[in-house]
C-alpha cells in the first residue's frame, strides 16, 4: 500500500474499523513507513490525552439558586436563602405516591410537565416525519411500482364485482317480472305502444297538416328527421329482438331491447308534442 | 428515543461514572425526587454538577454557554424524571439530556450543530499550531474545533460514544460522524504539534 492511502486510513487503523486485509496492508505499509508510524503514534498519544482528560470540572460559581428558581419556580434570591433543601409540600402530579392537594406551584408543574411531554411527542413525530421524507426519497419508484401494481389489481377486481353486480342487479326483465308475470307480455305491449307511436309520426311526416299555418317546409323537414330517427331505432330494436330471442337468458339483452323500445318511446312522444305545438 | 437509550446502554464512562458507592443513594434520591422533595432534587445536582459541567464545556467550548447549558440539563432533568427509567445511570441520562439540548438550542438559534456542514468554522478552526503550541493545552484545542468535529470528538475519544450511538444522538449518518472525528483529531495533532512539525493534513 502507499503512503498516502495507508495515512488515510490511519484513523480507521486506530479505531479497529478496518476489515482484516486492509489492517494488514496498513500495518506492512507500517513497517516501513516511518512517517506514518511517528503519525499513528501521535493519534494514539492524542487519544490517551483525551480518554484522559478530567471528566469533573466544577462549575466557576454555584448554579443551583438560578436551578431552583427556574425548576421549582422560586425566586432566585430566596432560593439561594432556603437552599438547604426544604421539603416539598405537594408531589409532582405524577409520583406514584398518593397524591396530596396540589398547590398553585405543584399545579404548574403539572401543567409544564404537561407541556413538555407534548413537546417532546411533537419532536419525536417530527424526527419520524424527517425520516420518513428521508427514506422516502429512496424508495419512491418501489412505491410508485407498489401502487401502480395495486391500482391495476383493484381495477381488475372491481371490473369483475361489478360484472357480477350487474348480473345480480335486477334486471329490466326481472322489475318487468315483478310487475307482471309475463315480460314477454309487456315487451308485446311495448311493441304495439311502439307501433302507434310510429304511425302517428308516419303521420305527422307525411301528411303535415299545418293547421295553423306555420311554415310548410321547415315541418317537413323536421319530419323527416324524426322518421329517419325512426327508422333507426326500429333497426336496433329489431335487431335486438333478434338476438334476445336467440338468448332470453341474457340480462344485457333484454336490458338493450327495453331501452330500444323506451327510447322510441320518448322520441314519438316528443314528436307528438312538437306537433300539438306547432 | 433511540439515542437516549442507546445511551442510557453505553458503557459507564464520564458523568455516567457516579461510582458504585453512589449508586444506591442516587436511586434512593431520585426516587425521592421523583416525589417531590427538592431536597433530593438539589443533592442529585451537587452529586453531578461537576460532570455535567464539565461535558457542557468541552461541548460547547465557551464557559458562559456551558454553565447555561448546564442549569437547562438540571432542570429538564427535574420535568422529565418520570421518563427516566433509571436502565442506566443517571449521570448517562444526564448526558444524553446536555447534547439534546445542545442540538435544540442550535436548532432554536438557526445555526443548527451542522455536524455535516463546513460552515466556516473549518478556516477559523485552523489554529496557528505555533500559538496553540505556546499557550493551549488539549483542553483549549478542543473548545477551538469547530462545532461539529467538537461534538463528535468529546463524546467518542473523551466520553467513549460509538460511531453509531453518536450519529442516532445527532441524526446524522455514521459516515458523517467519522468524518467529523477524523477531521478533528486531525486539527487538534496540527494544532498540538510541535513547531517543528507541520501537519499538512
Amino acid at each position: 500500500m502507499n503512503h498516502d492511502p495507508a495515512r488515510d486510513l490511519l484513523q480507521d487503523y486506530l479505531d479497529a474499523a478496518l476489515d482484516e486485509a486492509r489492517a494488514l496492508d496498513v500495518e506492512a505499509h507500517l513497517r516501513e513507513c516511518p512517517a506514518c508510524r511517528d503519525e499513528l503514534e501521535a493519534l494514539r498519544a492524542l487519544l490517551r490525552a483525551a480518554a484522559a482528560l478530567p471528566r469533573r470540572v466544577e462549575p466557576p460559581r454555584d448554579l443551583w439558586p438560578e436551578i431552583a428558581a427556574r425548576a421549582l419556580g422560586r425566586a432566585s434570591g430566596a432560593a439561594a436563602a432556603s437552599g438547604a433543601g426544604s421539603e416539598r409540600p405537594a408531589p409532582p402530579a405524577s409520583a406514584l405516591a398518593p397524591q396530596g392537594p396540589r398547590g398553585l406551584a405543584g399545579a404548574r408543574r403539572g401543567a409544564q410537565r404537561a407541556w413538555s411531554k407534548w413537546r417532546q411527542a411533537w419532536g419525536e413525530w417530527r424526527r419520524i416525519g424527517a425520516e420518513w421524507r428521508q427514506a422516502w426519497r429512496g424508495l419512491w419508484p418501489v412505491f410508485a411500482g407498489t401502487v401502480a401494481v395495486l391500482v391495476i389489481l383493484l381495477s381488475s377486481i372491481f371490473r369483475q364485482q361489478e360484472q357480477e353486480y350487474l348480473m345480480a342487479a335486477p334486471t329490466i326483465a326481472d322489475l318487468l317480472a315483478a310487475e307482471c308475470s309475463e315480460p314477454e307480455r309487456v315487451l308485446a305491449a311495448y311493441e304495439v305502444a311502439g307501433a302507434g307511436a310510429r304511425s302517428d309520426a308516419a303521420r305527422l311526416a307525411g301528411e303535415s297538416p299545418d293547421p295553423a299555418g306555420t311554415d310548410g317546409a321547415e315541418s317537413g323537414a323536421l319530419s323527416s328527421v324524426l322518421a329517419e330517427n325512426l327508422a333507426i331505432i326500429d333497426r336496433a330494436i329489431t335487431d335486438a329482438r333478434r338476438a334476445y330471442e336467440a338468448n332470453p337468458d341474457s340480462p344485457q339483452l333484454i336490458r338493450l331491447l327495453a331501452a330500444a323500445y323506451r327510447a322510441r318511446a320518448a322520441l314519438t312522444s316528443r314528436a307528438a308534442e312538437t306537433a300539438a305545438r306547432s | 428515543m433511540s439515542g437516549i437509550d442507546a445511551l442510557a446502554a453505553a458503557p459507564e464512562a464520564g458523568i455516567g461514572g457516579a461510582g458504585a458507592e453512589a449508586e444506591d443513594p442516587v436511586a434512593g434520591l431520585v426516587d425521592q425526587a421523583r416525589r417531590g422533595s427538592e431536597a433530593a432534587f438539589e443533592r442529585l445536582y451537587r452529586l453531578h454538577a461537576s460532570q455535567a459541567y464539565g461535558l457542557c464545556l468541552r461541548l460547547t467550548g465557551d464557559r458562559t454557554e456551558a454553565e447555561a447549558l448546564t442549569q437547562e440539563v438540571f432542570v429538564r432533568m427535574w420535568r422529565k424524571l418520570d421518563t427516566y427509567e433509571g436502565r442506566g445511570p443517571l449521570g448517562a441520562w444526564l448526558r444524553s439530556l446536555a447534547v439534546h439540548l445542545l442540538i435544540d438550542n442550535r436548532r432554536r438559534a438557526a445555526r443548527g450543530p451542522r455536524l455535516d456542514a463546513d460552515d466556516g468554522a473549518m478556516a477559523r478552526a485552523s489554529i496557528p499550531p505555533r500559538r496553540v503550541e505556546e499557550t493551549l493545552d488539549l483542553e483549549r484545542a478542543i473548545a477551538r474545533l469547530p462545532r461539529g468535529a467538537r461534538l463528535a470528538f468529546v463524546l467518542h475519544d473523551v466520553e467513549g460514544y460509538r460511531h453509531q450511538e453518536i450519529a442516532e444522538q445527532l441524526g446524522v449518518a455514521t459516515g458523517t460522524v467519522k468524518a467529523q472525528l477524523h477531521r478533528a483529531r486531525r486539527l487538534l495533532r496540527a494544532a498540538l504539534a510541535p513547531p517543528g512539525e507541520v501537519s499538512a493534513r
